[in-house]
C-alpha cells in the first residue's frame, strides 16, 4: 500500500493541486513536481525486489527488479527535468505541473501494471498527456499530429490487450506465452508491437519525434520523448517479447528490419538536419532501432543489451535536449548556423555536451559503448540459425553507430567550437537549476560505463538469467590505461613547459580571416547530401513521402474529396442513393 | 606487473620504438623509390625530439582545453590499442578488449583530430576536420562487411585471441578468395585510417595547408605526427592479425614488414583523391567487393 501511495497517489494529489496555482507564481509551482519526483523515487525503490498487490483478489500491480529500476529512473528524471524547468521558464500555466506530476503516476502505473485495465489506463494517460502538454504550449498542430499517431497506436493496443485477455489468459498481464502461429495471434502481437513502436519512436511510426523537438518547449522533449517515452515503450515490447508471446523467427526477422531501418534512416536524416532540436530529435527516433534490434535478436545478451541500451540513451538523450535547451534560452536560437564559438560561455555545457555526445556515439569506455557491445554480440549469436542475414543487421548497427559520431562532431564544431557568428549575443551561462541535471547525467554515463557490473549488469541478470558474453571487456582496465595515458601526456606537457604557451592569430597561409570565410558545422555533409542517391531521397523525404502521418492524412482526405462529392446538397443525388440503397437491401432480404 | 606493461613493453616505449621504425622504413623506402638517400634510422627520433622542444602556440579563439587534450586522447587511445593487440598475439589469450573495442578505440584518434582541428578557431582545419569525419564514414562501411566475413569464416568469434587460434588450426583467412578480398578491402580501409595518399585528404598539404593540423606546434603537435606513426604501425599489424594470423615467429614480422611496404608503395604511387570521390570509391566499388567477400564466405569459399 505505502510504494501505491508513494507512486500514484501523492503525484496525482499533488498535481490537482498545482492546477490552482497562479501561472506568474510558475517556479514555485514547481516544488509540487519536485516532490511527486522524489516520491516516486522512493516508491521505486521500496518495490525492489518484488513488488504485487491486489484488489478484490484480482492482481492489479505486480514489479520485479527491472520496474523497480525503471520507476526509479522515471522518479530521478522526473526530479532533475522539473529541477530544470524551474530555472529555465519563468512563466507559464499550473496545468503543466499538474500534467507532469500525473505523467509521473502514470508511468509508475505502466511499470508496475499487472491487470490490464490498469495498463491501458496508465497508457493511455501517458500518451494524452504528452498531447496536452504540446497543446499547453500553443502547438496546434504538432500536438494534433502526435495525438493521432499516439492515441491511434493507443486504440491498437487496447485492441491487442483485448486479444490477449480474450485468448483465454484472464485480465492478469503475467506470463501469458502466445506462439505466433495464427492470423489471430500475428494480429493481436502486430497491434501491440505497433503501440510499442510508435511509443518508442520506431520507424515508420516516429513521425512526430523530430516536429517534437523541434517545437515542443524543452522540458517537454526531455522528460517525453527523450526519456520517459523509450522507457514505456521498449518496456512494451519487452513484455511482448518475453512474457506475452513466444516469438518466432519470422517476428524476429520482422523486429530486426524495423531496427535496421529506424537506426540508418534516422540518423542519415539527422546528419542533413540544421536545426538543433530536430536533429536531437531523429537521434532520438535512431537509438530506438538499437533497443528494437536488441530484443529481436531473442538472444539473452542481445535483449540485456537492448534493455540497457533503453536506460543508457534516456540519460544522455535527456542530458543533450538538457543542453540544447540552455543554449537556446540564453542565444535565442536553435539554428546551427547562427550559433557558434560557445565553449567559453557556457563551459558546463559544453562539457556536458561531449561527454553525452561521446556516450551517444558508442565511444569507450562510456554507457552506450556497453550496451551496443552487448546488441552486436546478440546479433553474431543469432548466425547460428543460419539466416544469413544477420550480417545487414550487424552492418547497419556499427555503421548506424559512425553516423552518430559523424553528426555530434557537426552539432559540437557549430555549436561549441568553430568560430563564433553574428558576435557575443549570448547571455551568461547562469546554470543554477539546471547544473543537477548537467552534472548528474553525464556522470551517470561515465560511471555506468565504467562499473556495469555494479550498476546495470546485475538488474539485467535477475531478469534475464545469466548472461554469457562471447566478447571481452574490462572497462575498469581499459579505463585507467586510458587515464593514466592522459596523464603521461599532461606530464610530458608539463616537462615541455606548454603551460608557457602564447596565444597566436589564426592562419590560413597569411591572409586575413573575414567572416565570410567561417566554415560552420552545417555544411559538414552536404557532400555526402549532394551524391546522386542520396539526394533523391533527402528531396523525397523534404516532401513528406516517408512520412506515415502525412501517407494517412493524404488517403483519409481523398476518402474524405470523394464523400463531400457525393454529398453535394442536391436533393436528386441523395434521392438517387436511397433508391440504389433500398434496390440492395430488397435484394438481399428478397434473395 | 601490468602497469610495468604498460609502460614499458608492450606500451608506451615499446610502441613509441616501434613507431619510429616503421616511419624511418616509410621515408626510407620512399626516398628510395623517388632516388633519393634518405634519412638516418633516428631521423624519426630527432624529429620528435625537435617537435618536444619548440613552442607551442595556440590560436586566438579556440578551446585551449580542448585543443591541448586533443593529442594526448588520440596518443593515449593508442598506446591502448596496441598494448591490447601484442598482448593477445603474444599470450594467445585476450587482454582488455576484443575486436569491436578495438574498432571502437580507433576511432578515438580521428575523433580527436577532429575535435583539435575543430578547436583551431581555423576555416581550414574546420574543412580538414569535415573532411576527416567524412572519411571515416565513407570507409567504416566497408571495413564492417569484411570484418563480417571474418565473422563468417571464424564461426562468430570477436575475440582476438580465438581469430589468431582459428588460422593456427585452420589456416590463414588471406589464403581464401573471401578472406582474400576482405583483406583487399581492409588494406584500403586502412590506408584511408592513416590518412596516407591517395586519402590523406584531411591533411591536403597543398590544399589545405595541414587541414587540422594547421595550427598545431611543439609537444601538441608532437604527439599528433607520434599517433601518426603509431597508426602507421598498428593498423598493418592488426590487417595481419585478422588475415595472416598474427606474428608469432620472424616470418610473421617479414609478413608484417612486407604488408607496410606495400602501404608506402601504394602511397608513393597514386595522386589524392577528393573527399567526393573517396566516398564514391569506398561507399561503390569498394563496398560492393566486401558484399562480394561476404557471399563467398558464406558460400564457404
Amino acid at each position: 500500500m505505502e510504494i501505491l501511495k508513494l507512486t500514484i497517489y501523492i503525484p496525482l494529489v499533488l498535481g490537482f493541486l498545482a492546477l490552482f496555482v497562479p501561472g506568474r507564481f510558475f517556479r514555485f509551482n514547481g516544488i509540487f513536481a519536485l516532490i511527486s519526483s522524489a516520491a516516486v523515487l522512493v516508491g521505486g525503490m521500496k518495490v525492489y525486489p518484488s513488488y504485487s498487490f491486489s484488489v478484490m483478489n484480482t492482481l492489479a500491480l505486480k514489479g520485479d527488479i527491472l520496474s523497480a529500476a525503471l520507476v526509479m529512473l522515471t522518479g530521478l528524471f522526473g526530479f532533475l527535468v522539473a529541477l530544470y524547468t524551474i530555472g529555465h521558464t519563468k512563466e507559464g500555466s499550473g496545468f503543466f505541473w499538474f500534467l507532469y506530476c500525473w505523467l509521473l503516476s502514470a508511468s509508475a502505473g505502466v511499470f508496475l501494471a499487472d491487470h490490464y485495465i490498469v495498463m491501458l489506463v496508465s497508457w493511455g494517460v501517458t500518451g494524452l498527456v504528452l498531447a496536452l502538454m504540446i497543446w499547453n504550449a500553443g502547438n496546434e498542430e504538432i500536438g494534433k499530429k502526435t495525438f493521432l499517431l499516439v492515441g491511434g497506436s493507443d486504440a491498437l493496443m487496447i485492441m491487442g490487450l483485448a486479444g490477449l485477455v480474450l485468448a483465454g489468459h484472464g485480465s492478469s498481464l503475467g506470463s501469458v506465452k502466445i506462439g505466433l502461429a495464427s492470423g489471430a495471434s500475428w494480429m493481436i502481437f502486430t497491434a501491440l508491437a505497433i503501440a510499442a513502436f510508435t511509443k518508442a519512436g520506431a520507424m515508420p511510426f516516429h513521425t512526430w519525434i523530430p516536429d517534437t523537438s523541434k517545437l515542443a518547449p524543452i522540458p517537454v522533449v526531455a522528460i517525453l520523448p527523450a526519456s520517459i517515452d523509450k522507457l514505456l515503450g521498449i518496456y512494451l515490447l519487452k513484455r511482448i517479447v518475453m512474457d506475452w508471446f513466444v516469438i518466432t523467427a519470422g517476428g524476429n526477422l520482422i523486429m530486426m528490419l524495423v531496427g535496421a531501418v529506424t537506426v540508418i534512416a534516422a540518423v542519415f536524416m539527422a546528419l542533413a538536419q540544421h536545426n538543433l532540436r530536430r536533429l536531437l530529435g531523429y537521434h532520438a527516433v535512431s537509438q530506438v532501432g538499437y533497443m528494437v534490434m536488441g530484443l529481436g535478436t531473442g538472444t539473452v545478451v542481445g535483449i540485456a543489451g537492448g534493455l540497457m541500451h533503453m536506460i543508457n540513451n534516456a540519460i544522455y538523450k535527456q542530458g543533450l535536449f538538457l543542453c540544447s535547451g540552455v543554449i537556446e534560452s540564453r542565444t535565442g536560437t536553435s539554428r546551427l548556423e547562427d550559433l557558434g564559438g560557445l565553449f567559453k560561455k557556457f563551459p558546463i555545457t559544453f562539457a556536458s555536451f561531449t561527454i553525452c555526445a561521446m556516450a551517444i556515439s558508442g565511444v569507450p569506455p562510456l554507457n552506450g559503448f556497453v550496451s551496443k557491445w552487448m546488441i552486436y554480440q546478440g546479433i553474431i549469436k543469432t548466425s547460428i540459425t543460419g539466416n544469413p542475414l544477420w550480417v545487414i543487421w550487424l552492418v547497419s548497427a556499427v555503421f548506424g553507430s559512425a553516423l552518430t559520431l559523424a553528426s555530434f562532431i557537426k552539432i559540437v564544431h557549430a555549436a561549441f567550437l568553430g568560430q563564433s557568428s553574428k558576435g557575443g549575443t549570448a547571455k551568461s551561462e547562469n546554470v543554477l537549476f539546471e547544473v543537477p541535471a548537467l552534472v548528474i547525467l553525464p556522470a551517470m554515463c561515465i560511471l555506468i560505463g565504467i562499473f556495469p557490473h555494479y550498476t546495470v549488469y546485475p538488474l539485467l541478470e535477475q531478469v534475464l538469467g545469466p548472461i554469457h558474453m562471447n566478447g571481452l571487456w574490462f572497462p575498469q582496465i581499459a579505463a585507467s590505461f586510458l587515464l593514466i595515458g592522459v596523464g603521461v601526456g599532461v606530464l610530458v606537457y608539463a616537462l615541455c613547459r606548454v603551460s608557457g604557451f602564447r596565444y597566436s592569430e589564426t592562419y590560413i597561409g597569411g591572409e586575413k580571416v573575414t567572416p565570410a570565410m567561417r566554415v560552420s558545422g552545417v555544411e559538414f555533409y552536404t557532400t555526402i547530401e549532394n551524391l546522386g542517391f542520396f539526394k533523391k531521397v533527402y528531396s523525397w523525404a523534404g516532401k513528406g513521402y516517408f512520412d506515415m502521418y502525412e501517407i494517412l492524412k493524404g488517403f483519409v482526405f481523398y476518402w474524405i474529396k470523394l464523400l463531400r462529392w457525393l454529398h453535394n446538397g442536391i436533393l436528386s443525388t441523395y434521392i438517387l442513393w436511397v433508391m440504389v440503397g433500398s434496390v440492395i437491401v430488397f435484394y438481399v432480404f428478397l434473395k | 606487473m601490468i602497469f610495468v606493461d604498460y609502460f614499458i613493453f608492450p606500451g608506451i616505449v615499446f610502441t613509441m620504438i616501434v613507431a619510429f621504425i616503421v616511419s624511418w622504413i616509410d621515408r626510407k623506402v620512399t626516398a628510395l623509390l623517388q632516388w633519393r638517400v634518405g634519412p638516418p634510422l633516428l631521423q624519426p627520433v630527432y624529429d620528435f625530439l625537435k617537435l618536444m622542444k619548440k613552442e607551442t602556440l595556440i590560436p586566438k579563439g579556440g578551446s585551449v582545453t580542448v585543443f591541448l587534450l586533443s593529442p594526448v586522447i588520440s596518443f593515449s587511445a593508442l598506446v591502448l590499442v596496441s598494448l591490447i593487440l601484442v598482448k593477445t598475439n603474444l599470450n594467445g589469450m585476450g587482454f582488455v578488449g576484443d575486436l569491436f573495442v578495438v574498432i571502437y578505440l580507433l576511432l578515438l584518434p580521428s575523433f580527436a583530430v577532429i575535435m583539435g582541428g575543430a578547436s583551431s578557431a581555423n576555416p581550414l582545419a574546420s574543412l580538414g576536420a569535415s573532411r576527416e569525419m567524412k572519411m571515416v564514414l565513407s570507409y567504416e562501411l566497408p571495413f564492417i562487411m569484411s570484418v563480417c566475413t571474418i565473422l563468417i569464416k571464424t564461426g562468430g568469434l570477436i575475440d582476438i585471441a580465438g581469430i589468431i587460434q582459428y588460422q593456427q588450426n585452420n589456416g590463414v583467412l588471406i589464403g581464401s578468395l573471401s578472406g582474400f578480398l576482405a583483406f583487399f578491402v581492409t588494406l584500403l580501409c586502412f590506408q584511408s585510417k592513416m590518412a596516407q595518399i591517395p586519402f590523406d585528404i584531411p591533411e591536403a598539404e597543398q590544399e589545405i595547408m595541414g587541414g587540422t593540423m594547421i595550427e598545431y606546434s611543439g609537444p601538441p603537435l608532437g604527439f599528433f605526427v607520434a599517433s601518426r606513426w603509431i597508426l602507421m604501425a598498428l593498423l598493418p599489424y592488426l590487417a595481419v592479425i585478422l588475415f595472416m594470423g598474427g606474428i608469432g615467429s620472424y616470418i610473421g614480422i617479414l609478413k608484417y614488414i612486407l604488408l607496410v611496404v606495400v602501404v608506402i608503395l601504394i602511397k608513393n604511387t597514386n595522386p589524392r583523391l577528393r573527399i567526393n570521390q573517396t566516398l564514391r570509391l569506398f561507399w561503390g566499388p569498394v563496398t560492393l567487393l566486401a558484399a562480394l567477400s561476404v557471399v563467398l564466405a558464406m558460400m564457404g569459399l
